[in-house]
């Protein structure tokens, strides 16, 4: 049996708090960072920020979605937020990295099995 | 439950490979060779009488000037420099290696090379492209079409663009160290930066290490404190505009600076090199040295 459910309120609310965090996590590492700025790290928050307002506009209209399609797709979020903050800390510093593009393929490839998986179940539902 | 494990399985994945990530970045050294010597150039190590105290070091074949200036609430450091030979102008390797993360103190390094005079280099080691030639010996050859220095056996420099000209073809023009940090700050006595030019995102306010020729076999290396409420730093516009009109450089270039910019005299290191907030050296890939 697939099973569709809403948004929790506790979904949003963790997404909410990891906005939060990373958004003061960006803040804190630039007030040490003598006047080195990166965007990378100015606007990392923006990526959970991006999932809430999704999350909050699903529970808003109610529609139903498949929870393990949203964990997917929260996980992809997580990589590509820790993919803005490493890269910021990159640019900080003066340096770089080739692994850092490992983040962007987990997260494309979390993310398109989230939205697949999403759509394939939706289907099957109906 | 099956969410539960899916989502506490990838985090503590994720998590342990940015600790990988963090840790390959900063601290996992690799060396991939040794300093190779062959191609160094000879000096004469008949020095004579050599009369040095804190602030001069002559010999026959060295002559060397540690003046401080203060200029925009910054405290400069500048080693005016002549040579017999640019033999004397010298470049060394954290640890005798090429790699990543090899790194060692300028203070340090100048030791072990018995350096009179020396400053940190372009902290290679942070890239992972970018022209690397010293003493003669080609390192990495990969561009990073950053504007270079090129000191060339004649001692004379040239900025160049890593865009335009390979490094094969630069060692055979006679390139014996290149430099791949920058910008350039003068160019035939003229300033090469504008006012907005920074190092990637690097502001104003900053410690800063420069090196310039004022003319045949006569060099000067600059260090500026900063970070500190006694020193507070130098913008490149700033720092191209002291080495102008104070030091009348013909070609100047900026090295690596914040926390590596360190410049080691006579044993001392002179300037107040700042890490994380605190008076301290930091250690770096490589540097630039006066000695036999």
């Amino acid at each position: 049996m697939i099973l569709s459910t809403l948004v929790t309120k506790k979904e949003l609310i963790w997404y909410l708090i990891f906005t939060m965090f990373i958004l003061l996590f960006g803040y804190v590492y630039e007030l040490f960072s003598h006047n080195v700025n990166s965007y990378y790290m100015e606007y990392a928050f923006l990526i959970p920020l991006l999932g809430f307002t999704i999350f909050g506009l699903l529970l808003f209209f109610k529609i139903k979605t498949n929870s393990t399609s949203r964990v997917i797709i929260s996980l992809s979020i997580i990589t590509f937020t820790l993919y803005s903050i490493l890269k910021g800390v990159l640019e900080i510093y003066g340096t770089t990295n080739k692994l850092i593009n490992i983040y962007i393929v987990l997260g494309v490839i979390l993310l398109l099995i989230g939205v697949l998986l999403l759509i394939f179940k939706r289907k099957l539902v109906k | 439950m099956k969410n539960k494990i899916i989502f506490i399985s990838y985090v503590s994945f994720i998590l342990l490979f940015t600790l990988y990530f963090l840790f390959d970045t900063f601290l996992i050294e690799r060396k991939y060779e040794n300093v190779d010597n062959s191609n160094i150039i000879e000096t004469e190590d008949n020095k004579g009488s050599v009369i040095s105290n804190s602030n001069y070091y002559i010999d026959d074949n060295i002559i060397i000037e540690i003046k401080e200036y203060y200029e925009n609430d910054t405290l400069i450091h500048v080693a005016d420099i002549i040579v017999s030979s640019p033999a004397y102008l010298k470049t060394a390797l954290a640890k005798d290696s090429y790699g990543k993360n090899v790194v060692e103190k300028t203070s340090t390094i100048a030791e072990r090379k018995n350096a009179i005079l020396a400053i940190n280099g372009d902290y290679y080691g942070v890239q992972e492209k970018g022209y690397v030639l010293r003493n003669g010996v080609i390192y990495r050859n990969t561009s990073a079409l950053r504007e270079d220095l090129v000191i060339y056996e004649d001692g004379s420099f040239e900025i160049i663009n890593e865009g335009d000209i390979t490094l094969e073809e630069l060692k055979e023009k006679g390139a014996y160290n290149v430099f791949s940090f920058g910008p350039s700050l003068v160019i035939d006595k003229e300033i090469s930066v504008s006012k907005n030019d920074e190092v990637d995102k690097a502001m104003s306010s900053n410690p800063r290490t420069a090196i310039g020729i004022i003319s045949e076999n006569h060099y000067v290396f600059v260090v500026s404190d900063g970070r500190t409420s006694e020193s507070e730093g130098l913008s490149l516009y700033e720092l191209a505009t002291f080495m102008k009109e104070e030091l009348n450089v013909d070609i100047a270039y900026n090295l690596d600076g914040g926390g590596s910019s360190t410049m080691y005299f006579n044993g001392e290191v002179v300037n107040n090199p700042t890490t994380n907030g605190r008076i301290k050296e930091r250690s770096v890939s490589d540097i630039v040295y006066i000695g036999y």
